[in-house]
């Protein structure tokens, strides 16, 4: 019956953990529940983290030991730790290394089993048998290299985690260095502290998982290192062309890599060479509806030494289906927000592998990695007309729509452009209409889907090199889209609560400028609209971000 | 077997998968009390307790045990944690002497055989337990051949086997999960030797008068409390605030319509915020601006808190009105076409229920800090009320052509669609009486509010 009110971690029943930002001894107690807990939540006063099966088989794979999980948390917990967590974990950890995957030949892998409870419970399980190509003893199993990713999927949704052993293929080697000084300004240049944490825990935990860092932060200079470190041909895929092309400018500016070993697998180019640039968009196109996807087999049949999947929480699901079977090949998953509507993100985690490093946004910031960022929802009221027609809005989607298009935004847009004149802006939407019709009022141009890859592109070059300092853009802009001179977001629609556009948006203006950014988002006060604006700010309020809340006054 | 040390501690309690609780008996016994101060039991004229709410309170603390819930929420009536009021029990303020000594009772009264023991043999019976090993797992079989051995008279015939397994809700003590092994809490000797007690979760610590009240509040309503905050707190945040989950830390959700059903009931928000910024200060922004805007407004024609002024177009639609069950009212007898929508109702799902229903509205007023638009200031206007004395400050019209003025004024006469203001003036000095009396009508003024007597003091129009 411990009581240390001094200590800042509580242990709860349900496997969560808090953890007292404020403490004295919050970052030493951080640093010891990171290698076995999953940061959820990070807001200013307590962080979230939970004891998930995954986090201890992570650790455990790592070489962390119970031992040592046990002992942090009984140092840093206030209160008695709750038995049946400590129960709950010794269970979890001992499931670990009891499956293990070898090879045995080039044709086929071997899953043995050390437990023999175990093995006779995948030996009757259906979801597992279907993957099994014989099963020799009791406790061994043969299986298809086909069939790897897919058979550990289907085992670790049963609670059993494999110890993967059977390494990666042997492919062509492609050396890659980093270039002291950038090609663009000839400026030196280095991995920061974290991005070369990031790569090291990447490559030390068998070089398959996902790094989730902030937006602004580097993702692409991690995903530049890990190539250099593993020295292997590398297939980059991206969510768009244009996402392509700064890949490829960076390796360009950053690297010593030769232009003509860089191939990109685009609706414009389709050459493969020894780092390959492709689009996810490109892979799963199909030539008629319902028919194969023929750009598929770049991921399967290649022999990539590294797959690097940029923005994975876009993943699509053919993709998902294609990754199952190249479990032999290195896969590096970047993203600046693991979350998914449709819950997609443990697949993320079987499938390209666990989240092997993290860091709270607001810790970018206060290192001055990412800029520093001011959240403002100014709620707008609505004309008469826009009232009553919401009201009386036959579902909840229109009255939604006729709030998100509430034609006085577009005056505050236009006030809040006054205000911050003379800084790289943004107005990003999501009705084509509205941004149509705002983009009139403003006389600024709108990147949209329907504008040609090579117009957008020199739209944003234009807006880079400072020749045009507002954008009106539709949700083309949601990621992968680097615009270091934006430092105004103005928000004047979504896609009702998706708490990955609102982080991704805010991500356009996190570059750091020198000055802080400033993200405003327009809701239409009493609305549809408001109601959804509590789950979009939802991931942002759990990284510590506050929304200041402000009434349009004209 | 003779003397207490001849029973040998066991290894502590291994706990089988699937079986172990999160939760010693008294920390079970906290959350139950915590969150009854949320979901008060009621109890049935069969003196049952309500299933239903039973149900609840088992989702909040995770457990598909409601016989458990049920035999401890009994055990906690009978040692003074909980109490009856209105049909309902509720948690009671905690006296811990008062709870040993109804401890000590249930005590009695578990091991009493078929006939009333004499003071002495009670004492006999308590003091043998008293002498028991606390603090370390024992067999429990061994235990209570060692009590058996060691009574007499009528203590020969005690159910001490029952006392641990059957009154496990006493919370002095845990059964291993295989119940052979039993783990006597320091709190146990400490009832039966009638020393000073506190029951050992942290929860309890909450019942000192020196116990914190701090927490944590974020943006979105959620409230983080500390096991060990002052229990105080709990009780004032039923009002406006629900419970969402207990473990270690107590979990509540900021009840938003609670907050709007208060109205312009300024003591009601004052206080509410105070209660919060005691538990963390200052208050994130949006929580702030909730309450800021909630301060600012003020009920429409100062009648009941209303969320919407409605103007039906024909006044005969009231006939249809009065089949939705909208909560609603019809403040001036010779308007009836003004309504003002109760706060509790949706008004969104009142407009929409009028659309369809064919129902035409003439104009749509949300109150605010500022009663403006026409048919809101004619409302105010026409009530019957004397508010001769009330301060006002106004922003007024007279003529199109003119510049509108906004100022204080005391209302000096207040007739039927017409009032009569003395107004104010600024000067250095602080404000000053104007020099003549002000007749407004409805179309004169573009909007008033009526100003609170801090307002008014704060000012020093007090002192006019």
């Amino acid at each position: 019956m411990s009581y240390h009110p001094e200590r800042p971690l509580i242990v709860q029943g349900d496997h969560s953990l808090l953890l007292e930002t404020h403490n004295p001894q919050f970052a030493a107690a951080r640093d010891a529940i990171a290698p076995f807990a999953e940061l959820e939540k990070s807001p200013e006063h307590i962080h979230s983290y939970r004891l998930h099966p995954l986090s201890l088989w992570n650790a455990a794979a790592a070489g962390h030991t119970l031992q040592q999980a046990e002992a942090a948390l009984h140092r840093f917990s206030k209160y008695s730790i709750p038995e049946n967590v400590l129960e709950e974990m010794r269970r979890t950890y001992a499931r670990y290394g009891q499956l293990i995957l070898t090879k045995d030949d080039e044709s086929t892998l071997r899953l043995t089993v050390t437990d023999a409870f175990i093995a006779a419970r995948i030996a009757r399980e259906k979801t597992v048998t279907a993957l099994l190509k014989q099963q020799p003893a009791d406790d061994v199993f043969l299986i298809d290299p086909v069939t790897r990713g897919s058979l550990k999927h289907a085992l670790i949704t049963l609670g059993f985690p494999v110890d993967d052993q059977a390494g990666f293929n042997d492919t062509p080697v492609f050396e890659l260095a980093l270039r002291e000084h950038a090609l663009s300004d000839q400026r030196p240049f280095a991995l920061r502290d974290y991005q070369q944490q990031a790569v090291d825990a990447f490559v030390a935990s068998g070089s398959h998982g996902v790094v989730v860092l902030a937006c602004g932060a580097g993702k692409t200079l991690v995903g530049m290192a890990t190539m250099a470190r593993i020295g292997m041909q590398t297939l980059i895929i991206t969510p768009n062309t244009a996402a392509a092309h700064q890949w490829r400018a960076e390796l360009l500016d950053k690297t010593q890599v030769d232009a003509k070993d860089l191939g990109e697998y685009t609706g414009l180019r389709k050459e493969i060479q020894p780092i390959t640039i492709a689009t996810y968009q490109m892979l799963t196109y199909r030539p008629e509806q319902g028919g194969d996807m023929p750009h598929i087999e770049l991921i399967t049949k290649h022999e990539w030494g590294l797959i690097i999947f940029d923005e994975v929480h876009v993943l699509p699901a053919p993709v998902f289906r294609a990754v199952s079977e190249i479990q032999a090949r290195r896969r590096l998953g970047l993203t600046a927000t693991l979350i998914r509507e449709d819950g997609l993100e443990r697949d993320v985690f079987s499938l390209i592998g666990p989240k092997r490093f993290d860091l709270p946004w607001r810790q970018l910031e206060q290192s001055g990695h990412i800029a520093k960022a001011h959240c403002i929802e100014i709620r707008i009221p609505m004309s008469q007309h826009d009232q009553m027609a919401h009201a009386t809005a036959d579902d909840a989607r229109k009255s939604y729509r006729i709030a998100a298009e509430n034609s006085i935004k577009d005056l505050v847009a236009t006030a809040l452009i006054k205000k911050h004149a003379g800084q790289g802006i943004l107005v990003i939407g999501q009705y084509i209409k509205q941004l149509e019709r705002i983009a009139a009022h403003l006389g600024a141009p709108l990147i949209s889907g329907r504008m040609s890859s090579g117009e957008r592109e020199r739209l944003y070059a234009a807006f880079r090199a400072g020749d045009l300092r507002l954008l009106v853009v539709s949700k083309v802009a949601n990621y992968a889209i680097d615009l270091p001179d934006a430092s105004i977001a103005i928000q004047i629609s979504g896609a009702f609560g998706s708490r990955q556009e609102e982080a991704q948006r805010l991500g356009r203006i996190l570059r750091p400028q020198g000055g802080p950014a400033f993200f405003y988002t327009l809701v239409s006060d009493h609305s549809e609209e408001l109601k959804f604006a509590v789950n979009r700010q939802r991931f942002l309020a759990e990284q510590g971000y506050d929304y200041l809340i402000e009434d349009w006054k004209p | 077997m003779g003397t207490p040390e001849s029973l040998k501690p066991q290894p502590a309690d291994a706990c089988t998968p699937g079986q172990c609780s999160a939760w010693s008996m008294d920390q079970q016994i906290w959350r139950l009390w915590v969150v009854l101060h949320f979901l008060p039991v009621g109890v049935t004229q069969q003196q049952v307790l309500r299933k239903n709410e039973i149900r609840k309170i088992a989702t909040v603390l995770g457990s598909s045990d409601h016989d458990m819930i049920t035999s401890l929420i009994t055990t906690m009536q009978g040692t003074g944690l909980l109490a009856r009021h209105e049909g309902l029990l509720q948690p009671a303020c905690i006296n811990w002497p008062a709870w040993s000594k109804r401890m000590r009772a249930a005590i009695y009264a578990a091991i009493h055989g078929w006939e009333r023991w004499s003071r002495a043999e009670e004492h006999d019976a308590m003091d043998l337990l008293a002498d028991l090993p606390v603090d370390c797992w024992l067999n429990l079989d061994e235990v209570v051949e060692w009590l058996r051995m060691q009574s007499h008279g009528k203590l020969v015939g005690a159910h001490w086997m029952s006392l641990f397994t059957d009154h496990h809700a006493l919370s002095l003590h845990h059964l291993s999960s295989d119940r052979q092994c039993i783990y006597l809490l320091p709190l146990w000797r400490t009832v039966l030797l009638e020393q000073a007690v506190t029951l050992p979760a942290p929860g309890w610590h909450g019942a000192d008068k020196d116990a914190k009240s701090c927490g944590f509040i974020s943006a979105s309503g959620e409230i983080l409390l500390p096991p060990d905050c002052h229990h105080s707190v709990l009780a004032k945040l039923t009002t406006c605030c629900n419970i969402t989950a207990i473990e270690q830390m107590i979990t509540l959700q900021l009840d938003l319509k609670a907050i709007q059903r208060m109205g312009a009931d300024k003591t009601a928000l004052q206080a509410t915020r105070a209660l919060l910024e005691c538990v963390q200060s200052p208050l994130p922004q949006a929580i702030a601006y909730l309450f800021d805007k909630q301060l600012a407004q003020q009920a429409v024609a100062s009648v009941a808190a209303t969320s919407l002024v409605v103007v039906l177009n024909e006044p005969s639609a009231i006939h249809h009105l009065q089949k939705t069950g909208f909560p609603f009212s019809q403040p001036f007898s010779d308007k009836p076409e003004i309504l003002l929508l109760d706060t509790s109702a949706d008004a969104l799902a009142f407009i929409r229920t009028c659309a369809e229903s064919g129902i035409m509205l003439e104009t749509l007023i949300k109150p605010v800090q500022w009663i403006s638009g026409t048919a809101s200031i004619k409302a105010w206007m026409e009530m019957h009320a004397d508010r001769a004395g009330r301060w006002l400050e106004i922003c007024y019209q007279k003529a199109r052509s003119s510049k509108p003025k906004q100022l204080f004024a005391c209302i000096t006469d207040d007739y039927y669609g017409r009032i009569e203001v003395r107004p104010t003036r600024r000067s250095r000095q602080g404000y000053l009486w104007g020099s003549s009396i002000i007749a407004l009508e409805p179309r004169h003024l573009l909007r008033l509010r009526q100003l609170e007597i801090d307002e008014i003091t704060e000012t020093g129009l007090d002192q006019l």
